[in-house]
Formats: C-alpha cells, structure tokens, sequence
C-alpha cells in the first residue's frame, strides 16, 4: 500500500504531466497552423494576412516598414514609392490595429526584416479604452504571439468547408477606389497650442516599440496621414509633443499648408476618414520623397533581387491608375 | 472584465486564487470580499459605495429584527421588516424604474395634450449586479424575520454573501444559509475543486464561445432590422434567441459555479435542463431556478398564506365552488410574481408583458387541469406515455419561443410586430434562398453551432438521466478524463468565436 505522501507526490506529477502534455499540444498545433498559414494565407481573415505575408518577404529585402491601421494601408502605397524612389517597403497594418498587436508585429518583423525605418501610422495612438480594455488586448495580444493558435485558431472553416479569404493587396497597400468627399473645408486643423493627453498605457506601449526599434538599429518616424475624422489640432500637437521629448521623428501630413495636396472633394474614401487610391498617391509620392531625403533609403529599381517590384509595378499600374482616373474626372 | 474574458480567466480569477491561498485562513474571506469590491469596482466603479451601504443596511436590519425579536414584538419585527425591504427596493426601483416611470408619465402627458408638463429625465447610473444582490439581501432580512436563520453579527459575512465576485454580474440568487459558511470558513484550496470547477468553466465557455456567440449575429440582425423578415425566418431568429440565451445564460453559470467550486463553495444551480419540459411550470422550475425559488420563496408564499388568502379560501368554497376557489386563489398568488418577475428583468414593457404572458399560461395550466385529467382517463394515457410527453415538449418549446420573442424584441410593439409577422408572409424558400448566410455567419459556423447543440444535448440528456456528473468524470479512468479535458480545451480554442471576425457579446443577463 502506498503512503499517503507517496500518494499526493504521485498526483503532483500527474498533475504536472498533464499541463506538460496540454503545453506540448498547443505548442505543436500552434506550430502546425503557423506552417498552413504560411502555406496559403488565403486562409486567414483579413487582418491576419499580413502578419503572415510579412514574413513571406524575402529575408533583409525591405528598407521601409509601415505600421498602423487603416489609415496606413489605406494611405501609404509601397508601390507609388517604389515607382517614384525605388523604395523597397511593406504595409504591415491591420485595421483597428493596437498598439499591442504593432508591437507583436515589429517583433516578427525584425526577425527577418532589417529596414532602416519603421513608418508608425499614429492612429493607434488615440485608440484607448479603458484599463480594463488595455489589459485584455495586452493578455490577448501575449496569447496570439507565444501561441498563434489563438490567432490562426479558425483555420478550420477554410479546411473543412474550403472557404477562402482571397484579397489583392500590393505589398500591404489595399487599393481604394470609392470617393466620398469630406466636405468640412481644410480647417478641421489650426495653429492653436492645445494638446490632448497621451495615455500612459500608449505611452508604456510606445516606449516598447521605441526599445524595439532602437535593438533593431531602425528609425522610428511618426507619420500622420490626412484623415480630418482621426486627427485635429490637439492630437497633432500632442503627437509632436511626444516625439520631441522622445527624439523621434515626426511627420504630420495634415498640416494647415496641405504639404501632400490632398483636393478633399477626390481624395477621400469615406467622408473624412480614410484616402482612397487618389489620396494615397499624392501621399506616396510625397512620404518617398520625405524618406529619401532623410533616411538616405537606396534605390533598388533596376536591381535583380527586386525584379518581383518590377512585375508587380505593371498590374499595380493598370488597376491603380485607372481608378485614379476615374476618381479625378 | 466579464466572466468569460481573458483577463477573468487568466488574470483575475489565479490571483485571487492565489492570494486566498497565501493568506491564513481566518482572514480568507477578506481576500474575497476585496476581490469582490475589486470586481464590482472594474464595472462600477465608485457605485460599489451602493453595494457596501446596501450590506451595511441588510446587516444592520437583520440585527435589529433579532433584537425586537428576543422582545416578542411581532408588529414591530413587520414594521422593520418592510421598512429593509422598503428602502432596497426605493433604491433599486429608483436607480432602475425612475426614468421609465418618467417617461411613461410624459407619455400620458402628451396623450392628453399636456406635454409642457413634462418631467426631465436624469442620466442614473446603475451598478452592475443590483437586481441579484437586491433579491439576496431581502431573502436574508425575511429569514431573519421568520427564524430561519440567526442574524449574522459580523459585518464581513454578510457583506461577503452579497459581494462574492462570481455571483456578482448574474447570480445565481443564493439564500444565506446556502452559501455564507461556506464562503467565511476559508477552507484551503483543493486540487478536486480545481479540476472539478475548471471542467465546469470550460464547459461553459463552450456553451457561450462556441454557440451562444455566433447565434448572437443571426439574432441581431432579425430582432433590430425586424421590418425586413417575417415568418420562417422570424421563427429561425426567435427559436436561435431561446438557445442563444440559454447557452450564454447556462454557460455563465457554469462559469460561475465552476469559479465558486474552486474555492470549495457550492453555489445554486440555475438551470437543470429546461428544454426537457413538458410544461410551462416545469419550464420555471428549471429555468433560472434561483429567481424562481426566490420569487416562491419571498413573494408566493407569503400571499399564499397571507390572511386575505385565508379569508378567501373560506369564502370561495362556500360560494364558487372548489374549482374557482383554487383558480382565483392561483391567480391572486401568482399575479404578483409574474408582474415583478417582467419588472426584475427591466425597466421595458415588453418585459412586463413577458411576465403576464407567463402568468396567463400558468393559469391557464392550472384551469386545464380538471380537463387533462379528463382527457386521460378517456384515452388512457398519463404522464409516462412516450407519444404524449413528446407532444407536450413541443408545446411547451412554442410557449417558450414565442415569450423568448417578446423578450428579446427591441420594443413591445416590435415584438407584436414580429409576431404578426410570422402569420403575414411565412415564406419558407428564405431559409434556403441565402438569406440566412447574410446574417454574418457561414455554413461552417451553422454547422458548427447545430455540432454544439447536439453535443450540449447529449450532456444534457445524460445528466437528466443521472449517467454524468462531475463526480463521474472525476471517477473516468486517467486517459479517458484526460482525453475529455483535452477535447474540451481545444473544442474551446478551435471552435470559439473569438478574434478576428468576430465580435465580443457581452453577457445578457448581467444587464439586467
């Protein structure tokens, strides 16, 4: 007959081998939906897609990382850079996207990725909801990164039912070609001194991703792109604020000079919040041309290595610039 | 931070477990009682104040009704006792009822042409959980009033009964002799606990995640763009309501039980398989079983057995016969449950229609039951006949889908609009023409949540039959308990309508 201390040592290694076991499971499932995503990421809703195709571009190819949400994939067009300076760059947003997630994404970014600059869309700066919401994206965020089969986890729809999430995107960039006119004027900005609060829960996030950037020897610069929905005076300042006490660069496109050109009757997709593929161009040109000038970025045109661009640049122009046209007319 | 979010789950709830472990045992119930105000806290935020005085208020009466009490005063213990109750419900009927009272008057107002007399309506917090602390805080000063219990002389544990932070935003609606010892004794954390109350928690996140959250899009969509269907799909959306509440209800429980089991207390059960009734009544008495009890306990017997009823009865048989006496007797006892019963739920008519419905039925089984008996001798049938029971479940699933209805309808004129609607054009080719693939959910989450229903109703039929309880899986041999805890877990991460794509529902009732 075993003692009752044998009896409970017994249970505890029981008890430990099933945490180990179930450990071990969820690692080699996370690990067996990672390698199906990376197979065919038209597994994968759309936010997730780019988590994915970030690490399907070829090993220390890009000089220019975009994050943010929306408003970056919706403004920034790698293409229109790489056709205007030869920037080799990729638009890892996702909508809604969270400080938390930009975080995870650099993260796996800069295991394959060595680019010079990381553009940091600040939308995500003033999405804040709460502590209770903070800690929850932080935990969820933490459970996606060490386990993506929290993230990858309704893979099985596509497997068992053969759906498919298929969407064209170039390097990140998804083409917009709807036109809703802002209406407002341009002065939704002016030269006042107000300031809004940055969160200390963005403010905690951001100094990770500013250590982050910094490890990965990449220059963080703070973009703003045109969007009266999501930006004002105060937001504006206070972002500039922030970059001046944290020696980061700061590039804010919504400035009462209109340094892009944005022609708010065109440009806009939806009243005021996003560009459409109109905006996104003149956005494109004048960030390559900000980034070339202050980054020293190399141009890769004409490069071997880069030949995909080169191909890619001709599909990218016959879709893009006809909605262009038909956005200006 | 609700009970089937991550930071519940894989926050909170291990750190207070870890906490009420390192602390010694005599100062345990502190470490739930803080977790308690904590919780109520991330809802409420400064309203807990209303929580702590309510516990002072509730611990104070039921002192003062023991005190008169040992004087034999018993029209003085009353007075103190409707003076408690008084003053919870003037604080729940004021921070819950007032602006539909106001609106409802400046309704009439402008009805009868008067509507610069209108009265303003105020913005009234209210915090989380107060119907459900409410309830148990009057169950606790009637008991001390009718003897049941002694009055507690520690604040803290009376404190503790109303703010344990599983039953906080739901329930269930424990009495004090149920749970209170339970809760001070601060008795150590076990390993069967936690395993037993972890198995209950997956087991509701499977319910909730899994059914409760994808049916909640196809409800949505039909119950707040009502003017675009009608009939089958009316139908779909009203039955789809009944299961969503259901798995999000049963599953919050679980939830909730299973938390209240890691620390060795055993909380009420609400739910025992209500699908399996034969009847409206039986319905209630496995459907939110605690409000039920509550509601019999604190409101139907004392009409029951109040001197009006007494009088009545004596009058009744004398005059109406024995038939009429039960029915009128029924209906004046059962009349104020169902009214408060529509009102606890919320401050909308259709909730109080809800209530009447269901009195109306009841009362009508009750007026039927000369004639069931009738109908069973002729044709020789009983309770036990297979055919027959089958017959009366389906029956009682329309009264049950049809109140679920008017309960989830945005209004009560939307909800008679529904309902006519189901008559007006019941155009059955929309369950198959696509149109339930707009409601944003796809073939594979149908399939799914009818794979989940079935799976819940194996359980259920299994627990009905007594061949599965917890105690039993606890009693499976190692590979196949490990096996059923690996399948629930991954059930859970696979199939659970969580990240992109999906939306996170908060919980029903805890709006309530």
């Amino acid at each position: 007959m075993l003692d009752f201390k044998e009896k409970m040592k017994i249970k505890k290694y029981r008890n430990s081998l099933f945490f180990v076991i179930l450990a071990l499971l969820i690692i080699g499932s996370s690990a067996g939906l990672s390698y199906l995503s990376m197979q065919d990421d038209h597994l994968l809703q759309s936010r997730n897609k780019s988590m994915i195709r970030i690490q399907k571009q070829r090993e220390d190819s890009l000089d220019a990382l975009v994050v943010g949400d929306s408003l970056s994939y919706s403004a920034i067009s790698p293409m229109k850079m790489w056709e205007e300076k030869g920037i080799a760059s990729y638009v890892c947003g996702q909508s809604g996207q969270k400080l938390q997630e930009t975080y995870s994404m650099l993260e796996i970014a800069f295991k394959t990725q060595h680019p010079k600059v990381v553009v940091m869309e600040t939308g995500p700066l003033f999405r804040v909801r709460g502590k209770s919401e903070e800690i929850k994206s932080t935990l969820s965020e933490m459970g996606n990164r060490y386990f993506p089969i929290f993230r990858y986890h309704d893979v099985w729809k596509t497997l068992l039912f053969g759906k498919k999430y298929a969407e064209q995107d170039f390097e990140g960039y998804l083409v917009r070609g709807t036109k809703i006119p802002y209406t407002h004027g341009d002065t939704y900005m002016s030269k006042a001194k107000t300031l809004e609060e940055i969160k200390p829960s963005i403010d905690l996030y951001m100094q990770k991703i500013i250590a982050l950037c910094k490890q990965n020897d990449a220059k963080l610069l703070l973009v703003s792109v045109p969007s009266p929905h999501n930006y004002n005076t105060a937001r504006c300042n206070a972002i500039a604020a922030y970059a001046r006490e944290n020696g980061i660069a700061y590039l804010n496109l919504n400035d009462t000079a209109n340094p892009v050109g944005i022609d708010w009757s065109k440009d806009c997709l939806d009243k005021g919040d996003h560009l459409n593929a109109s905006g996104a161009e003149r956005v494109s040109i004048y960030l390559a041309a900000y980034l070339k000038e202050n980054y020293d970025l190399p141009d890769h045109r004409g490069e071997e290595a880069y030949a995909s661009y080169t191909q890619m640049e001709k599909q990218y122009d016959r879709i893009v610039n006809e909605k262009i046209k038909e956005i200006r007319e | 931070m609700a009970y089937h979010e991550v930071t519940y789950l894989f926050l909170f709830l291990p750190l207070v477990l870890i906490a009420y472990q390192i602390v010694p045992q005599k100062r345990r119930w502190c470490v739930l009682l803080l977790a308690g105000y904590a919780f109520f806290w991330s809802f409420s935020k400064s309203l807990v104040l209303v929580l702590m005085a309510t516990s002072m208020f509730t611990h104070y009466i039921g002192l003062w009704l023991e005190r008169v009490k040992e004087d034999g005063d018993k029209k003085k213990q009353k007075w103190i006792l409707f003076f408690g109750v008084f003053v919870l419900l003037a604080v729940l009927g004021y921070l819950k009822y007032a602006n539909f009272f106001v609106e409802n008057v400046n309704g009439l107002l402008t009805a009868v042409g008067k509507s610069g007399m209108a009265l303003e309506t105020k913005k009234i917090a209210v915090p989380i959980g107060i119907s459900f602390y409410t309830l148990q805080a009057i169950g606790y000063m009637a008991d001390v009033y009718w003897g049941k219990i002694p009055a507690e002389r520690h604040l803290g544990k009376v404190a503790l009964f109303l703010g344990f932070f599983p039953q906080i935003m739901e329930g269930p609606i424990a009495m004090y002799s149920q749970t209170a010892d339970a809760l001070w004794s601060g008795e150590s954390l076990k390993s069967e606990n936690l395993a037993q109350g972890s198995i209950r928690i997956l087991w509701g996140l499977f319910k909730k995640m899994i059914i409760a959250d994808r049916l909640y899009y196809l409800v949505t969509e039909v119950f707040d763009h009502y003017e675009n269907y009608s009939g089958a799909i009316v139908i779909v959306a009203a039955v789809s309501y009944a299961v969503q509440l259901y798995m999000e209800f049963s599953g919050c429980m679980d939830i909730v039980i299973g938390s209240g089991q890691m620390f060795g207390v055993r909380l009420p059960e609400n739910f025992n398989q209500p699908f399996a009734s034969k009847s409206a009544a039986e319905f209630w008495r496995r459907w939110h079983m605690t409000l039920g009890v509550w509601f019999k306990t604190y409101v139907f017997y004392p009409v029951s057995v109040s001197p009006f009823m007494r009088k009545w009865n004596k009058f009744g048989k004398k005059h109406v016969g024995k038939y009429m006496t039960k029915l009128v007797g029924s209906a004046i006892a059962l009349f104020p449950v169902w009214l408060f019963n529509g009102l606890w739920h919320g401050p909308q008519w259709n909730y109080i229609f809800y209530g009447m419905y269901y009195f109306v039925i009841l009362l009508l089984e009750v007026a039927c039951e000369p004639l069931k008996e009738k109908f069973y001798a002729k044709t020789g049938t009983s309770e036990t006949t297979g055919w027959w029971n089958v017959l009366r479940i389906a029956k009682t699933w329309i009264i049950i889908f049809t109140g679920e209805l008017f309960f989830r309808a945005n209004t009560l004129t939307a909800g008679f609009s529904m309902f006519a609607s189901i008559f007006r054009g019941f155009a059955p080719e929309r369950l198959w023409d696509g149109t339930l693939l707009r409601m944003g959910l796809d073939l594979a989450d149908y399939s799914i949540i009818i794979a989940g229903c079935i799976v819940v109703g194996i359980v259920g039929h299994l627990r009905e039959k007594k061949k599965l309880s917890l105690d039993q899986i606890a009693g499976m041999r190692l590979p196949a308990r490990w096996g059923l805890y690996y399948a629930l877990i991954f059930a859970v991460i696979l199939f659970g309508a969580y990240g992109v794509g999906y939306q996170q529902v908060d919980l029903i009732y805890a709006g309530f």
